[in-house]
């Protein structure tokens, strides 16, 4: 089954948000996720709907700082970013 | 997550195990010096050995993945080295009842201070970006701005400001000075977040360490300090603060049962 475009993107964006987790810990990427379900119910992937979700628990954890790790995750998506939704989400987290 | 009832739960130990430490250290002085002596250089075993301990965990919880995980792995070359610098200490003043400083635990203590840096860089190597010009300028002139009045104070006042001890005596102050300069900049930058408490914890005490250095130079040079004076209160201090950040952070990044797998709907 080919998966839609829809899905695709929200790899991507999960992707990209794992990646920079990742990059700064596994347990900062297991509590990301873990606060995402237990707060949202929802998934990294969700993110692509719901960037706000990311935004208040990266600001929870690391205060002004969050700013800088959004910044990461929005430059890993730059050369997607022209694309209609990707652009929407960057836009999203502000 | 970390509820408002873990954060005040965490305080009131902190404010119980500092209260603890400064009452230990003011009753064993009233009793004798040498039993102050004795006190002071036995805390060091339960101080620096739970600081270890935690430090071990934390590094093994974060692993060597990521910029964390160097830093925390850092954090532990310090504790490691600070513990075995203490446990030096304790030997030469209680076993071999020979002068501990300067000894073998100074090397122990001043490889510390490389290790410590480093933690401080890999932890904010990640968002480094948002370290601007005018926070490190700040936390810069904080840093060197209480350093140069202090030795300037303290060593106005040594009979012979050349002199091994006195040397090695100044090195700490000006060690922590330059340590405090990233933990000031980590308070700025993780303000309102989370992992803002153990970076305020760790600059505390990082500071009580500095004042303990200056004190312990001046204790020196005037010959008034031994191995649980009241300047010991700072030191031990120093580990209580360092203690309850790290366990902070622990709890705050602690190891879930179930893990959570990634639902591509």
């Amino acid at each position: 089954m080919d998966a839609t475009e829809t899905q695709i993107k929200k790899a991507l964006v999960s992707f990209a948000i794992e990646k920079v987790l990742l990059n700064l810990g596994d347990p900062v990427y297991q509590k990301v996720t873990k606060t995402l379900k237990d707060d949202y119910n929802c998934f990294l992937p969700d993110c692509y709907d719901h960037p706000e979700y990311l935004k208040r628990i990266l600001a929870d954890l690391y205060g002004n700082a969050h700013m800088t790790i959004i910044n990461s995750i929005k430059s890993d998506l730059d050369e997607f970013s022209t694309q209609g939704p990707i652009q929407k989400f960057v836009l999203a987290l502000g | 997550m970390q509820t408002t009832l873990d954060v005040i739960l965490s305080k009131k130990y902190l404010i119980a195990s500092i209260l603890a430490v400064i009452a230990l250290n003011i009753a064993a002085n009233l009793i004798s010096q040498e039993f102050a002596s004795i006190a002071g250089n036995l805390a060091y075993v339960p101080l620096a050995g739970s600081f270890l301990i935690l430090a071990l965990i934390t590094a093994s919880r974060f692993g060597l993945g990521g910029n964390h995980g160097l830093a925390w792995f850092s954090f532990a070359g310090y504790a490691v080295s600070w513990f075995i610098a203490e446990m030096s200490w304790v030997h030469q003043d209680l076993v071999v009842h020979e002068d501990p400083f300067p000894s073998t635990a100074d090397i122990f203590y001043l490889i510390g201070y490389p290790f410590l840096l480093m933690f401080f860089v890999a932890y904010l190597q990640p968002v480094r970006a948002g370290i601007t010009k005018k926070v490190l300028a700040i936390s810069s002139v904080i840093s060197v701005g209480v350093l140069i009045p202090s030795l300037y104070y303290v060593l106005g006042g040594a009979k012979n400001p050349g002199g091994l001890e006195t040397i090695l005596g100044t090195i700490y102050p000006i060690f922590d000075s330059i340590v405090i300069i990233p933990a000031i900049i980590g308070i700025v930058l993780f303000f309102k977040g989370q992992v803002n408490l153990m970076w305020t914890l760790i600059c505390l005490g990082i500071v009580s360490l500095f004042v303990a250095d200056t004190a312990f130079l001046l204790g020196q040079i005037d010959n008034s300090y031994y191995t649980g004076s009241p300047i010991e209160i700072l030191f031990h201090l120093n580990y209580v603060l360092l203690s309850f950040g790290i366990y902070n952070h622990l709890m705050l990044f602690k190891k879930e049962k179930k893990s959570d797998k990634i639902d591509l709907r």
